[in-house]
């Protein structure tokens, strides 16, 4: 008897147990009241009752919690929205970001940065978006659009900058997302390959003519270039004794040295790009007209590309990159850099990689140009309006809440908040240096500099400020984000200069439709992978690239995978966003 | 005790040298990346630390503060 | 043996000429059972509702799958077997499958390391050594995947600045000193000797107690009759081993496409993609690693991989009952 009762209070334990595993089916209770809005778009606060919002977002490493940040507790605090962040580390956002959309016990207001334009095309064809351009539904005024209503400042910069638009008009002609706005450069951003000026001068490489540099003191051809690296290599370019301990040039699969490279052929990428050099050269140097002017083309089938990857082989079978290119990242440069033993690699300043003693020996090299291509190019690898900053589900009845928010990180006066926090109390402007003229505020901007507390790391400071230490960009930037009085920073922007001129993405930012990306992606996918394969033995010499069978080989087994049609395909969308400017591929 | 031929004694011999070899195979690289983790982490990019320690530091070891 | 073997053979005639009676005993069976029934409940309920309940996910294959819409609300594939035929016709379709192949092969191949490794260590006569051996063996399973390919990285490597141990001895012996894993020649073996490395001792387990089941009257006859230790081993530990053996060859055999997908991803280069780009790496490639993730795609691989995997075991089970051997099925 004893043991029945005990099988039963077991089963009935185990029985229960099993039912926990069905718990935490809810969902959000609270009713929305639409006179809660303040419409006065003036008004910094923007709820009369406080309220509280989901946003989804990705976040670095670095990165505490952003309720936590002096931003957005500020923001808190003026517009009386408390905003709840589900932040998801950059590794994991992508598939957190799927499950986010399926989860309607606790959906999301807003997904925050990181938006890719698959996912904007996708969604908004499902109709799962909120039209940025569509109308109040509340109030029933159909006269002017969310966007004109709600959000001035942006809609300011949306006048200023017609690009903004362009960009962010989806192939239905509505708008979904936010973009961000990066007005401090002339381009958008772009990462400096920096040479060892000092080992130059070290070995007096401008008293030899110009085999090894030209009137800049700088290589300036691809052939100078080889020269000063098998220089640098041969002898004892850093003047420690040992010639043989030297670097000339270090990489990591692809990172932007290798587009530097490429670049100097003709071409930034190894994908998908349109060719607009009007001029290319032929075997003795004249300039004749670039037959492939205007098309859009795939890189790995060109000559150019064939020359890069020659040119690759050539570097590193006679070691002169270093030999871990499969296997580099940012721990190898570093311990590297700092012994001194780099000749010329990439980052975005060269004292992340050497060291703040050794900065002065850097400089930035303009980019090349080859035997056949006399265009100087570089590769643009994030532009200036990028519309991903945000977007809104249709579900989520706060719509218009949100867009007001999101209008106060466009706001010039705000501008400040979004990286360095709150004036004296997280930094100070320095008065003895002099100051930057602004050309949109109109005004001289002094410098500044952040007051970093004892013992902290100055990024790990701005990441108790704002969400945009360790991700980049913040939202909204102008002049005044670079104008730091930190001397390597400084430095670091001034060498980006250089390239400005030079600036170009592999196609401009153009819209497709959800169906175009997916055949696109599916045809990508399979042609990238047999270029992953090969692009590797090309350059480690497994297989020769100065070879013509193995090179026609290559080629037409790249064909099986009918890159014909992804050309084809860009070129409609191509054609469709500029009209008045198509391309010059034949369309069939 | 049973008298052992000279093939069972050889076979003996073989047996024990494998073993040991495998001992050696298993448990190398276990002591090899328990030595990793406590050297300097230049001796460990270099390649210096073969079995023992080489400049016992924790910095590679220890959670970044 | 048999005595028990009729015994059987009656209770069953007597329960096949008396069918309702059998049914009344059945359900008798089950009462008188009921606290065990009872303790299986829970775990057949989490069966069933984490493993068989979400197989109605596998519609998806069959499916636009979006995840918007969701499993019910996304349009059918059209034409229906979509994903299923892109697959097949993906120009890399023969390659990841002999890839897949490949690595079963090679796997199978070293199939007879750990029957080897249990007979020697059955050799051992001082038993405290015996168990240290042992246990020294099964040390490295436990370490995680994700050390142990690490390790393999950190051991087989090459570069100006740093040499791997393995490439160390090499250039000892005065060889030429290779770069292991940038080389799409040298996975499978790298793959599978590593996995060797981490399970012989675990794996040597079964046949370890399968070999002390051995009736010890079988080796005092051979002592008798003057047989060497090596004979002792082939005639009697081998054969005692057989059945265990022809067991898991079924099971390996089976899991022939199952090559498991976490190692291989690990251990994959951009120039070892040749050989190490298999069946579930690339489902991976196309559902997660890529920005537009075709989950019904993937699914579609998924499926596929599953179905020849079943006929496979289906038919190394066949093959091994027409041989007279032992089956698990």
């Amino acid at each position: 008897m004893l043991k029945k009762l005990l099988c039963i209070a077991c089963a009935a334990a185990l029985a229960l147990g099993t039912m926990s595993l069905f718990v935490g089916c809810g969902g959000r209770q609270v009713e929305y009241d639409p006179d809660n809005f303040i419409a006065d778009p003036d008004s910094e606060q923007i709820v009369k009752e406080k309220i509280t919002i989901n946003m989804f977002t990705m976040k670095a490493s670095i990165q505490g919690q952003w309720e936590d940040m002096y931003l957005f507790q500020e923001l808190e605090r003026r517009t009386n929205i408390h905003v709840e962040f589900e932040e998801v580390g950059l590794k994991d956002v992508d598939q957190m970001k799927g499950l986010k959309w399926e989860d309607t016990e606790n959906p999301t207001d807003a997904f925050f940065l990181g938006n890719q334009p698959y996912e904007i095309a996708q969604y908004s064809q499902l109709g799962a978006l909120r039209e940025l351009t569509g109308y109040d539904e509340y109030t029933g005024n159909t006269e002017q659009n969310l966007l004109e209503l709600y959000a001035p400042n942006y809609s300011h910069w949306m006048e200023e900058y017609p690009e903004i638009e362009r960009v962010t008009t989806q192939a239905d002609g509505k708008i979904y997302a936010f973009a961000r706005v990066a007005l401090n450069a002339e381009g958008g951003e772009v990462a400096t390959q920096y040479i060892n000026k000092q080992w130059i001068e070290n070995l007096n490489l401008a008293s030899f003519g110009d085999t090894y540099v030209g009137e800049s003191g700088l290589p300036e051809t691809t052939e100078q270039f080889y020269n000063t690296l098998k220089a640098f290599k041969d002898y004892d370019a850093n003047g420690n004794g040992n010639a043989s301990d030297e670097v000339p040039i270090i990489a990591a699969m692809n990172d932007a040295s290798l587009h530097f490279l490429s670049s100097a052929f003709g071409f930034v990428g190894t994908g998908i790009e349109i060719d607009n050099r009007e001029t290319v050269l032929d075997d003795s140097g004249n300039e004749i007209p670039n037959p492939n002017y205007n098309k859009i083309v795939w890189v790995p089938s060109t000559q150019e590309y064939r020359e890069y990857v020659q040119y690759l082989n050539k570097l590193y079978t006679e070691g002169l990159m270093h030999d871990g290119l499969f296997t580099n990242n940012d721990t190898n440069l570093n311990s590297l850099g700092i012994q001194g033993k780099l000749g010329s690699f990439t980052s975005s300043g060269a004292y992340f990689v050497v060291g703040q003693e050794r900065d002065d020996e850097y400089v930035a090299l303009p980019p090349l140009v080859s035997e056949h291509n006399g265009t100087q190019m570089v590769w643009e690898y994030a532009p200036r309006f990028d519309p991903s900053a945000l977007i809104i589900p249709k579900t989520t009845p706060y719509y218009r809440e949100i867009i007001r928010w999101m209008d106060q990180l466009y706001a010039l006066e705000n501008e400040s908040l979004q990286y360095r926090g709150e004036k004296d109390v997280h930094w100070r402007e320095i008065d003895d240096m002099e100051p930057t003229y602004d050309p949109i505020r109109g005004e001289d901007l002094k410098r500044w500099e952040l007051i970093v507390p004892e013992g902290m790391d100055e990024i790990a400071f701005q990441a108790t400020l704002t969400y945009q230490a360790g991700l980049g960009n913040a939202v909204f930037t102008t002049v005044d984000y670079d104008n730091s009085g930190d001397p390597y920073r400084m430095k670091m922007i001034e060498e980006r200069q250089t390239y400005y001129p030079y600036l170009k993405r592999h196609l401009p930012q153009i819209s497709h439709t959800a169906q175009e990306l997916e055949e696109i992606s599916a045809l990508e996918d399979s042609i990238n992978t047999y270029m992953k394969n090969n692009y590797g033995r090309f350059i480690n010499g497994e297989q020769d690239p100065f070879n013509d069978a193995t090179w026609e080989e290559f080629l037409n087994n790249m064909a099986r995978f009918d890159y014909q049609s992804i050309t084809q395909k860009y070129a409609v969308a191509y054609n469709r966003a500029f009209p008045d400017a198509p391309c010059a591929n034949e369309l069939q | 005790m049973k008298r052992q031929s000279k093939g069972d004694f050889a076979f003996q011999i073989v047996v024990y040298v494998l073993v040991a070899l495998l001992c050696v195979i298993f448990l190398y690289p276990l002591i090899y990346i328990l030595s990793l983790s406590f050297s300097s982490p230049e001796a460990v990019y270099y390649g210096q630390v073969t079995f023992f320690i080489k400049d016992y530091g924790t910095s590679s070891s220890c959670a970044r503060s | 043996m048999k005595e028990e073997v009729s015994v059987l053979a009656e209770s069953r005639e007597s329960s096949k000429t008396l069918p309702g009676k059998t049914g009344k005993k059945k359900l008798r069976a089950w009462y008188k059972n009921w606290q065990l029934y009872l303790l299986a409940l829970p775990a057949l309920a989490i069966i069933a509702v984490f493993c068989y309940a979400p197989m109605y996910g596998i519609v998806i294959a069959f499916k636009d799958y979006n995840v918007i819409q969701g499993i019910g609300g996304s349009p059918w594939a059209d034409p229906i077997f979509k994903h299923f035929t892109e697959f097949v016709t993906d120009p890399y379709f023969l390659d990841m499958l002999w890839n897949t192949l490949r690595l079963s092969l090679c796997s199978l191949l070293v199939f007879p390391l750990p029957i080897l490794f249990a007979l020697l260590l059955n050799e051992i006569r001082v038993k405290s050594l015996r168990t240290t051996v042992q246990i020294i063996s099964y040390a490295p399973y436990f370490i995680s995947l994700v050390v142990s390919v690490s390790m393999c990285f950190t051991f087989l490597e090459y570069t100006q600045d740093r040499v791997g141990i393995i490439n160390r001895m090499i250039m000892l012996f005065g060889l030429e000193p290779v770069k292991f894993m940038e080389s799409a020649a040298w996975f499978p073996w790298i793959y599978v000797l590593s996995g060797m490395w981490q399970g012989l001792g675990w794996w040597s387990i079964t046949y370890v107690a399968a070999l002390t089941a051995i009736d010890p009257t079988l080796y005092e006859a051979a002592e008798i009759d003057g047989a060497s230790r090596l004979r002792k081993i082939w005639h009697i530990n081998i054969p005692g081993l057989l059945p265990i053996v022809s067991i898991t060859l079924i099971m390996n055999l089976g899991n022939m496409l199952n090559v498991g997908f976490e190692k291989v991803l690990l251990m994959q280069t951009d120039l070892n993609y040749a050989s190490s780009n298999i069946i579930s790496t690339y489902v991976y490639e196309k559902t997660l690693g890529s920005v537009i993730k075709q989950y019904s795609y993937g699914t579609a691989i998924g499926l596929f991989n599953n179905i020849i995997s079943l006929v496979l075991l289906l038919g190394a089970n066949f093959t091994a009952k027409k041989l007279g051997g032992e089956t698990i099925l």
